[in-house]
């Protein structure tokens, strides 16, 4: 065997284990990597039951009802499963019914109590007169937000 | 005219997305011209050149 | 094909061949990139959604995809570098390096300054986010690296195994968005199926991707003429370009 051959081998050992370790460890951790819960998780008793956490999820059609000032509540849900959201503050720019969003904040009494509100936006562009001509909802996708439990699952049948 | 400058409320964060751009894109372009230079006038000198490893 | 390979990839042959291939590769990328910008920024419709903010795009796809790109680059280079020690493909690693790091970063400051008005928040911690701040760590550990050895052989071969072992994130910045939960979006247009953007937003968008990685070429050629020269500094090639010009 040259040592051309050798070296081959060597770095095709190296990038095959280094595939490897990846594949298992992202196999283990996958449920760390999620950046939130997502409605059927809370409903279900797959997110933590008091801590802080966050849930991400559509808010319904018809579901933003504002109270007392900066008070607004509404309904997050997924392809499935739905929670109720009171919040408390400054809502961002893209905040609307069928918007993304991601949620801070902790499950009380069945409600989820949350501190600080981001909009998830999808990753569809075009003009306005094409989304006010297509007369469909212009409400984003449930797929993007995929249960904990079985994310390789959800994510192959999105695909 | 004026909205093009505004963005809609947004031009602080567009412009100023399009200013780090321009600058990467004229640093990318810059650096080597100038690291270029500098290396020729050294390495036309061939006496600096044996004293120094670089 | 082999020969003509072989030919490119020797030192003074690849310098004359970057010199000649340059200024047009720059003319290009001026071109395409001015076409992108301008057009993008003022010919192309707002956003139903995003109003005015999604015009962020123009540069921070470019960058994103370039982050990326260089990096497979660099590890190819790497690999090349290990099995058959090709001296160019060692100074390829060295070369790339900061361009890719320069587009990185880019690609992080504009996607932060897109974030705080349409998600609210400059940074969160999701896996495409972190994952693309651990790829920036990963080219200035390359530039690190390279600038901690004297002897460039092995400041190489230390350098291309980084690169190698890196390369497993490459996977997981493209893919963060599908496999797990992110607060960012999936991809619009560098993706299987088609592109979820109209005709006349996406036009500019191509222009803008042409153009910066031509740019990213041109900066990458010049890095690499550089480096050859300093590495090449006693052969004879060399010498004779510099009599060269001092005649």
């Amino acid at each position: 065997m040259t040592r051309r051959q050798t070296r081959m081998i060597a770095v095709g050992g190296l990038i095959l284990g280094l595939g490897l370790a990846a594949w298992l460890g992202f196999t283990a951790f996958s449920k760390n990597l999620m950046y939130f819960y997502t409605p059927s998780d809370v409903i279900d008793g797959r997110a933590p039951a008091h801590a802080r956490m966050r849930l991400g999820g559509l808010v319904e059609k018809g579901s933003v009802a504002r109270g007392d000032g900066l008070l607004v509540n509404f309904t997050l849900a997924d392809c499935a499963k739905k929670v109720s959201v009171r919040y408390e503050g400054i809502l961002p720019d893209l905040f609307r019914e069928g918007q993304g969003i991601v949620a801070t904040g902790h499950v009380d009494d069945g409600t989820f109590v949350a501190e600080e509100v981001l909009a998830k936006h999808d990753e569809n562009y075009m003009p306005p007169e094409l989304a006010d001509s297509l007369k469909t909802d212009t409400g984003h996708s449930c797929m993007p937000f995929k249960p904990v439990a079985e994310p390789a699952k959800t994510a192959a049948a999105a695909s | 005219m004026s909205g093009l400058f505004e963005m809609g409320g947004y031009g602080i964060y567009v412009w100023g997305s399009i200013g780090c751009a321009l600058a990467v894109f004229a640093w990318n372009l810059a650096a080597p011209a100038l690291q270029r230079r500098e290396l020729m006038q050294r390495l036309a000198d061939p006496e600096a050149m044996e004293n120094d490893e670089a | 094909m082999w020969t003509w390979f072989h030919r490119l990839a020797s030192p003074p042959s690849f310098y004359t061949f970057a010199e000649r291939l340059a200024p047009w590769l720059l003319a290009f990328a001026l071109i395409a990139t001015g076409y992108g910008l301008i057009a993008g920024l003022w010919f192309a419709p707002r956003d139903y959604q995003q109003g005015d903010a999604f015009r962020i795009i123009y540069v921070h796809v470019p960058a994103a995809a370039l982050s990326l790109s260089l990096y497979t680059g660099m590890a190819i280079a790497a690999v090349i570098a290990l099995v058959w020690r090709i001296k160019l493909a060692e100074v390829a690693i060295t070369a790339l390096a900061p361009v890719g790091a320069s587009f990185t970063a880019l690609a992080l400051v504009t996607g932060m300054l897109w974030g705080k008005p349409m998600w609210g928040a400059y940074w969160v911690w999701d896996a495409r986010l972190t994952s693309e701040l651990v790829l920036l760590f990963l080219y200035l550990g390359v530039i690190g690296l390279d600038a901690a050895f004297a002897d460039r052989r092995a400041a190489a071969r230390a350098c291309a195994l980084l690169a190698i072992v890196g390369a497993v994130n490459v996977p997981i910045v493209k893919y963060s968005v599908e496999w797990w939960n992110s607060l960012h979006q999936t991809s619009t247009i560098l993706k299987f199926g088609k592109p979820t953007i109209t005709t006349d937003m996406a036009l500019p968008l191509y222009g803008a991707l042409l153009g910066a990685y031509a740019l990213a070429g041109v900066s990458a050629l010049r890095r690499m003429q550089n480096v050859l020269l300093l590495r090449e500094r006693r052969a004879t090639w060399v010498r004779e370009l510099l009599a060269e010009r001092a005649a």
